[in-house]
């Protein structure tokens, strides 16, 4: 339950308990304060009825004037207290009527014994017949009052009783509601409170967090702790991404500072060959056109050619790593269909042979850049193939969520200490002199197999030669996340 | 004792349903149309609640409801204190146990065309009454409080349901009767009608009366019976809309008539002492008037009070 959906409950319930008390007090004592006047009212026409007995009675010694005005005086009365009696509201409504049909027919005899008075000139026997209406209705009216002033002591007792009890039972609901307060206090604020405060320290002393629910109730404070753990697992992510990113962040800047290193060394090297060629040039022009000159010039136009070189295979390492959104497109193609399309595209020379074995399997990736990988490779094995006769083998496999592409050459291998080497850029295992290359091909490769999630394997030589080239290609583009 | 066995088995089952026969004998109730307590109780079950198999039997009157009494064809009858007054001459062994209602209905309906418009001026006319009932007695109180002679009269015995007819036909001056009579008397006369309550405030009692033998043999029952009674009169008194409801549907009674009669009939189930003081004077006035003939009983032997006074001593205030 909620804190304010509980909070509400408690406060109406008991607003409406302490209203039910007060209504019960008040109509406790009001229905007491009627019974009691009636009880009263009752008991004093008992009194009166006595009364008029008495005068009665006294009517047969002495029927004189004042007997009779008392008499019709205390006839009166009556009258008075039957109207009270009525105004009380107190029920017993049948009694009631049936006491007032008395008290008129006693009016009635009173108004007789007045005429008779007058008629008689003041002393006069009460005749008979008055006497027995007096007797019949006075008996009546005094039962009658014994009976209501008796109901009404009997319902005073029974409205007590109900009071008592029912300010018990208020009381104990009340009490019971507190106890209630109580418990929902302790488990729904106080525990969850606990917990929250456990959980805090864990977390500033670097800590396991318990994995428990703070708060077992769907309340306000389950909302807050359950945001508090979302809030925290949120910066612990971050926190472990930032830590990615920096390690990301380490690694690009020794990848910048190697390609500073190589852009500095090996575009440099040509330069100087340009610079010290044209001196030399220069020089030689002092004395004319000689072959020498010829030769020099010759040699200029090569270190021009291959910083041109050099450059283009910047461009291509630089677009290569920087695919645009095109290149990365994934899509679902049979890489069997992809190997075909590469073989048209090559210039393969005479007395080389590019083939592939087994079935290709169909791979979901960045076509362009599995294409870019692929066809570096082959040109590769092609390039740095020291026979005029050469075999180059391309065949995949699946292996669990990657696909294994292996470019198998039968050229001259590469020794394992230049494993790593290789995969840098502008390294060249030969002078440039000796094998012109820009030393791009095989770092954009590993690059990109990077990039994309998988990675480059060099199994050479395989006996005395031959050098096989595995590429771990995801199978779908979200592997990336599990090779990472 | 393979004969005895049988035996023994057969007088247990005869015993068995003679004791069941008399778990199960019912209490046989005659009561008129005003018997309200009684078929209130009848229609909410209070009978059954308080364990008591009664069998409520409609009857035209009192004096029929009586009658059946005396002859043993009832266990309880109800009946005007009037009527068992006039039957405690001639029957001893009746017993009153307790009242069901306080009535005061009984009224002097007179032509206005005939020169009535008080008791004073019934000398001289004729007037249509039940001779020897409770309207009788009550018109000689009348007249006796307002000085008019009973010979000064000219009475007329008529069955109650003709007095309507005969008042309107000018057969009489003046009718007097109980109700519905007499409010269909004067509906029914066409002409300004002069309306006077004869009882003055004094109430007549319908009585619960019962044989000495009965109130012996069944004292269980009958006390079961007189507390549904009274249980019905509070219920009566607590709902007073429904109680007129009820009543006019089990007793087939036009409800403007129970709405009418609602306030000269109280459903109390009570014993009082102006109740045996007003049955002394009815006593006395029958023998006067030659319509019983022997002393005038000692009506507080043939009041037993013991049985209402163990249910509720406040609904006793006879004087013993």
């Amino acid at each position: 339950m909620r804190i304010s959906t509980g909070a509400n409950i408690v406060a109406i319930t008991l607003v409406i308990l302490v209203g039910l008390m007060v209504a019960v007090q008040v109509y406790g004592v009001t229905t007491m304060r009627n019974i009691r006047a009636q009880e009263g009212l009752a008991i004093r026409i008992s009194g009166a009825v006595l009364d008029l007995s008495t005068l009665v009675n006294e009517m047969q010694t002495r029927p004189n004037g004042r007997v009779f005005r008392q008499f019709a005086d205390r006839v009166d009365s009556l009258d008075n207290l039957l109207v009270q009696l009525r105004a009380t509201d107190a029920g017993q409504l049948p009694m009631v009527a049936r006491m007032e049909r008395n008290v008129d027919n006693i009016r009635n005899v009173s108004k007789n014994l007045a005429n008779l008075m007058t008629d008689n000139g003041g002393e006069v026997e009460v005749p008979e017949a008055l006497r027995y209406s007096f007797l019949s209705s006075s008996h009546a009216l005094a039962s009658l009052s014994n009976r209501l002033s008796s109901y009404e002591a009997r319902e005073l007792d029974s409205i007590e009783s109900r009071v008592i009890v029912s300010t018990i039972g208020a009381a104990a609901v009340i009490l019971l509601l507190i106890f209630a307060c109580y418990a929902l206090f302790v488990v729904g604020i106080m525990f969850p409170l606990v917990g929250f405060r456990d959980r805090v320290r864990q977390i500033a002393a670097d800590e396991q967090i318990d994995d428990a629910d703070i708060a077992r109730s769907e309340n306000e404070l389950k909302e807050i702790a359950n945001d508090f753990d979302r809030r925290y697992a949120a910066a612990r992510a971050a926190q472990e991404s930032l830590k990615v990113q920096a390690a990301e962040l380490r690694r690009s800047n020794k990848d910048l500072e190697d390609f500073a290193y190589a852009a500095s060394h090996d575009l440099r090297s040509p330069l100087r060959g340009i610079m010290t060629t044209a001196q030399w040039i220069a020089d030689d022009l002092e004395k004319g056109f000689t072959p020498e000159t010829k030769k020099n010039l010759e040699l200029l136009q090569g270190r021009a050619a291959r910083l041109d070189a050099l450059l283009t295979g910047l461009l291509n390492y630089a677009r290569a790593t920087m695919a645009s959104s095109d290149d990365a497109t994934v899509t679902e193609f049979d890489s069997g269909g992809l190997f075909d399309e590469i073989i048209g595209l090559l210039d393969i020379p005479v007395g080389f042979k590019v083939q592939r074995t087994g079935t290709m399997p169909s791979v979901r990736a960045a076509r362009v850049r599995l294409q870019q990988v692929m066809q570096n490779l082959i040109e590769n094995a092609i390039k740095h193939h020291d026979r005029e006769i050469g075999q180059v083998t391309v065949s995949a496999r699946r292996d669990g969520e990657f696909v294994v592409f292996s470019i198998v050459d039968d050229g001259p291998g590469i020794d394992p200490k230049f494993h790593d080497k290789v995969v840098q850029i502008f390294e060249t295992l030969k002078s440039r002199d000796v094998k012109e290359t820009s030393g791009v091909g095989l770092a954009m490769v590993g690059k990109i197999v990077e990039q994309e999630g998988g990675r480059l394997e060099i199994d050479s030589p395989l006996t005395d030669r031959g050098c096989a080239m595995r590429v771990w290609w995801p199978a779908a583009p979200n592997t990336r996340a599990a090779v990472n | 004792m393979n004969k005895l066995f049988p035996a023994l088995i057969l007088s247990i089952v005869v015993l068995l349903q003679c004791a069941s026969g008399a778990r199960a004998e019912s209490l046989r109730v005659a009561t008129s149309t005003s018997g309200w307590a009684i078929w209130i109780a009848k229609e909410m079950g209070f009978f059954e609640e308080a364990g008591v198999d009664v069998e409520v039997e409609l009857v035209a009157s009192g004096v029929a409801a009586g009658g059946g009494l005396i002859d043993g064809n009832y266990d309880v009858a109800t009946m005007s204190g009037f009527a068992f007054v006039a039957r405690s001459f001639n029957h001893p062994d009746l017993r009153v146990i307790g009242t069901v209602a306080s009535i005061a209905n009984v009224h002097l309906i007179a032509r206005a065309d005939r020169g009535i418009s008080g008791p004073a001026d019934l000398k001289g006319k004729r007037i249509g009454l039940r001779g020897g009932s409770i309207s009788e007695f009550f018109l000689g109180r009348l007249l006796d409080l307002h000085k008019v002679r009973p010979t000064d009269i000219k009475t007329v015995d008529i069955a109650p349901p003709d007095l309507p007819k005969a008042l309107s036909d000018g057969v009489v001056d003046a009718i007097v009767s109980w109700q519905p009579y007499a409010k269909q008397a004067a509906d029914g006369l066409g002409i300004p009608s002069v309306d006077i309550t004869v009882q003055g405030g004094q109430s007549y009692y319908f009585d619960l009366v019962v044989r000495k033998q009965t109130l012996t043999q069944r004292r269980g029952d009958l006390k079961r019976l007189l507390e549904a009674l009274v249980r019905a009169s509070e219920w009566a008194s607590a709902n007073e809309e429904a109680a007129k409801t009820l009543l006019s549907e089990a007793l087939d009674v036009d409800r403007r008539d129970i709405d009418t009669f609602w306030h000269s009939h109280s459903i109390d189930v009570a014993l009082s002492q102006d109740m045996i003081f007003l049955m002394e004077q009815e006593a006395v006035w029958r023998v006067a008037n030659g319509y019983s003939e022997g002393a005038v009983p000692d009506f507080l032997e043939r009041i037993d009070t013991e049985l209402l006074s163990e249910i509720d001593p406040v609904l006793v205030t006879v004087i013993e």
